[in-house]
C-alpha cells in the first residue's frame, strides 16, 4: 500500500503510485468504466451496421469520416438536447431515478466478470451467483417503470417484459448448472481456468443454446420483441422516455447485450484462453463480439413471437429441457466420459 | 457490555439502511413506495449477511426476496388499486407514540436482559465458519431428508397458492 | 400528456392488469428457491459421495410431477 501523503512534495507521486496501481486501472480503465462505455457505443454502432447489411442497406455513413464510426456520440448529443417530457401525473422520482438505477445494474456485474487472468475487479467466490442476483433485479424495475408513466402503452408493456424475464430466468439458471458441475466452482476465473483443455461448449452444448435462446429473451431482442414491439405497443415500456432518459435506458440495454455476451464467453467459449499470439483480454473481447453478433444477426433475420406463445415455450419445453440437462450432465460427470479432459 | 469498542461502522450504515427502509416500507402513503423501501430493506439484510461471512446466502436473499417476492407485491399492488387514490389513508398521530412507547419497552427489557445476564454473553460476533465449498456437502450430506421434505413444502405451497388464486367459472 | 399514437388518451391508465400469467410468478418464486438450492449442490458435485447426491436428485425428480401439474393449471386459460 502506498503512503499517505504527508508533504506537499508527495502529493504528485502519490496521484502517480495511485493511478498506475492495478486497482485503479481495472476499475476505472480496463474492465471497468471506460472500457465499458467505449464497448457499449461501440456495440451501438455494429448493431446498426450489421442489421443494414444484413437489410441490404447501408447504415451510418456520415458521422465521423467512414464508416460513420462516431454516430453513437452523434446520437447521445441529440439525445441529450431533447426535450425530457414527463407525463400528467406520472410519479417523477421514479421517473427519472429507475432509468439510473438500471445502468447502475446493467454495470454491476462487470465487477465479478473476468477479461483476463487478472483483469477482473473483484474475484468474488460466489460471482455466478452474483451476476443472477443482479439480474433477477431487472424485471422488477423496468414494471415499477412502466407503472410510473401513467399511461397505457408502457403499462402493458411493462407487464409483458416482466412475465417474459421471469419465464427465462429459472431455465437461463439450471442450465448453468452444468457448467458449474463441471467447473467445480461458483467462481468465475476458476470457471474459465477449468476450461483450459477444452471449452465447455463441447460437454455442454445442450446448456449452452438453453442458455443462448434464455439471454435472447432476456434481453428482449427479436424473436423475443413483444414488449418493445413497434407495430404493437409504440415502444413498449419506455415509450413515455424521451431524451436524457431514453440515452440512459438505451445504454442500459445494450450494457445487458454486452454483459450476457461476455457471460456466455466465460461459462461456454473458454474466457480468455487461445493461442498465445494475443493477449488474453483480446481474446476475450474477440469472442465475446462473435457471441454479441450471434445475438443481434436473428433481429434482422426472424419474426416476432406472440407473447403467451414464448412465455409457454419457455415454461414448458425451455424449462423442462433445461431440468433433463441436469440428469444428463450428472451421467455424464458420473460415468467419467469426459475425465479425458480433466474434468 | 464494554463500551470501549467503537461500534462497526458497516453494522451502523447497515443498520440504518435497513431500519430507515423498513419504517418507510410500513409508513408511506403510496404502496409503491411501500414496496421499494421493502427492496431496499431486503437488500440491507443481504448486507448483513455479507458482514457476518455469508455471501452466498446474501445472494439468494436478493434473488429471492427482492427478485420474486416483491415482484408478487408489486403485481399484487397494482392488480389492488384500480382507482386514482393511489394512497394509503392512515396515520393517525397516535400511531407514532404508541410505536415509541413499545420500542422503549423493548429496549429497557433487553437492556436489562443484558446486564443481568453480564459476562456470559458472547461479545465477539460469531463468523461463519463454512467455507463456501462446504455448503454443498453439508446440505447433501447433513440434511438429505430435509431436502426431501423441502421438495414436498414447496410442492405444496406452489400448488395450494395456485389452487386459492384460481377462479372458479 | 401520456402518448396513444395521436388520439386523445382516454380511461384510466393502469387499469388492466393481466392475470393470465399470474400462475408463473408463483412458479418462479419457487422454482428460484430451487435453483440456489441446486446451485449449492452442483459446485462441490465431484466431492460428495454418488449417494447424497442421489437425494439431490430425487428432491428434483419430486418436484417434477407438480411443476406439471402446476403447467396444466396455468395453461387452462379458464382458471385466471
Amino acid at each position: 500500500m502506498v503512503n499517505l501523503p504527508t508533504t506537499p512534495a508527495d502529493i504528485l507521486p502519490f496521484i502517480i503510485a495511485v493511478v498506475t496501481s492495478h486497482t485503479f486501472i481495472t476499475i476505472v480503465i480496463f474492465p471497468g468504466l471506460i472500457h465499458l462505455i467505449v464497448v457499449v457505443m461501440f456495440l451501438t454502432w455494429y448493431e446498426r451496421k450489421l442489421l443494414a447489411r444484413i437489410q441490404l442497406r447501408i447504415g451510418p455513413l456520415y458521422a465521423g469520416g467512414l464508416g460513420g464510426i462516431l454516430q453513437p456520440i452523434a446520437d447521445g448529443m441529440k439525445l441529450i438536447f431533447k426535450e425530457v417530457m414527463i407525463p400528467y401525473k406520472a410519479d417523477k422520482p421514479l421517473f427519472l431515478g429507475i432509468p439510473l438505477a438500471l445502468v447502475f445494474l446493467g454495470a454491476l456485474p462487470f465487477a465479478v466478470i473476468p477479461f483476463g487472468q487478472h483483469w477482473v475487479i473483484a474475484n468474488l467466490d460466489v460471482g455466478l451467483v452474483f451476476v443472477f442476483a443482479v439480474a433477477s433485479l431487472f424485471p422488477s424495475m423496468i414494471l415499477i417503470f412502466a407503472w410510473a408513466s401513467n399511461s397505457k402503452y408502457p403499462f402493458l408493456g411493462g407487464l409483458r417484459s416482466l412475465f417474459q424475464q421471469v419465464a427465462y430466468e429459472i431455465p437461463m439458471w439450471i442450465s448453468t448448472l452444468s457448467v458449474v458441475m463441471l467447473a467445480g466452482s461458483l467462481n468465475l476465473v476458476q470457471i474459465v481456468n477449468a476450461q483450459q483443455k477444452m471449452w465447455f461448449i463441447g460437454p455442454a452444448f445442450l446448456s449452452f443454446v438453453v442458455f443462448f435462446i434464455a439471454s435472447m429473451a432476456e434481453l428482449e431482442r427479436l424473436p423475443f420483441d413483444l414488449p418493445s414491439a413497434e407495430p404493437e405497443l409504440v415502444a413498449g415500456w419506455f415509450t413515455e422516455s424521451s431524451g436524457a432518459i431514453f440515452m440512459v435506458i438505451f445504454l442500459a440495454l445494450y450494457m445487458k447485450l454486452y454483459l450476457m455476451s461476455s457471460l456466455i464467453t466465460v461459462l461456454f467459449l473458454g474466457g480468455w484462453w487461445g493461442p498465445a499470439f494475443l493477449p488474453q483480454p483480446v481474446w476475450f473481447l474477440l469472442k465475446a463480439l462473435v457471441v454479441a453478433t450471434l445475438i443481434i444477426i436473428p433481429r434482422g433475420v426472424y419474426a416476432r413471437l406472440r407473447v403467451d406463445l414464448l412465455i409457454k415455450v419457455g415454461w414448458t419445453r425451455l424449462l423442462v429441457i433445461a431440468l433433463a440437462n441436469v440428469f444428463i450432465t450428472v451421467a455424464l460427470l458420473s460415468t467419467g466420459v469426459l475425465s479425458a479432459w480433466g474434468l | 457490555m464494554d463500551l470501549s469498542i467503537p461500534p462497526d461502522i458497516t453494522f451502523v450504515v447497515l443498520t440504518t439502511i435497513t431500519l430507515l427502509a423498513a419504517i418507510m416500507a410500513l409508513q408511506s402513503k403510496e404502496l409503491i413506495y411501500g414496496a421499494i423501501s421493502l427492496a431496499v430493506s431486503f437488500i440491507g439484510i443481504a448486507g448483513f449477511f455479507v458482514s457476518l461471512d455469508a455471501p452466498y446466502l446474501a445472494m439468494l436473499q436478493i434473488a429471492v426476496y427482492v427478485g420474486a417476492v416483491v415482484v408478487l407485491i408489486l403485481f399484487t399492488i397494482m392488480l389492488v388499486r384500480r382507482d386514482e387514490p393511489d394512497k394509503d389513508e392512515m396515520g393517525e398521530s397516535s400511531e407514532g407514540a404508541a410505536g415509541l412507547w413499545i420500542a422503549g419497552l423493548l429496549a429497557v427489557s433487553i437492556a436489562g436482559i443484558a446486564a443481568l445476564a453480564g459476562p456470559s454473553l458472547p461479545t465477539t460476533p460469531a463468523t461463519g465458519n463454512l467455507p463456501i465449498s462446504q455448503l454443498g456437502p453439508v446440505l447433501a450430506e447433513t440434511y438429505p431428508v430435509p431436502l426431501i421434505i423441502l421438495a414436498l413444502l414447496l410442492s405444496g405451497a406452489l400448488l395450494g397458492a395456485l389452487v386459492l388464486a384460481k377462479v372458479d367459472r | 400528456m401520456p402518448f396513444e399514437s395521436g388520439q386523445v388518451p382516454q380511461g384510466e391508465a393502469r387499469k388492466r392488469v393481466v392475470m393470465q400469467y399470474y400462475p408463473y410468478l408463483l412458479m418462479f418464486v419457487v422454482f428460484d428457491v430451487v435453483g440456489m438450492f441446486l446451485f449449492a449442490w452442483g459446485m462441490s458435485f465431484a466431492d460428495i459421495p454418488a449417494a447424497d447426491s442421489f437425494f439431490v436428485l430425487l428432491f428434483l425428480f419430486l418436484l417434477g410431477a407438480p411443476l406439471g401439474y402446476a403447467l396444466k393449471m396455468a395453461l387452462n386459460r379458464e382458471n385466471w
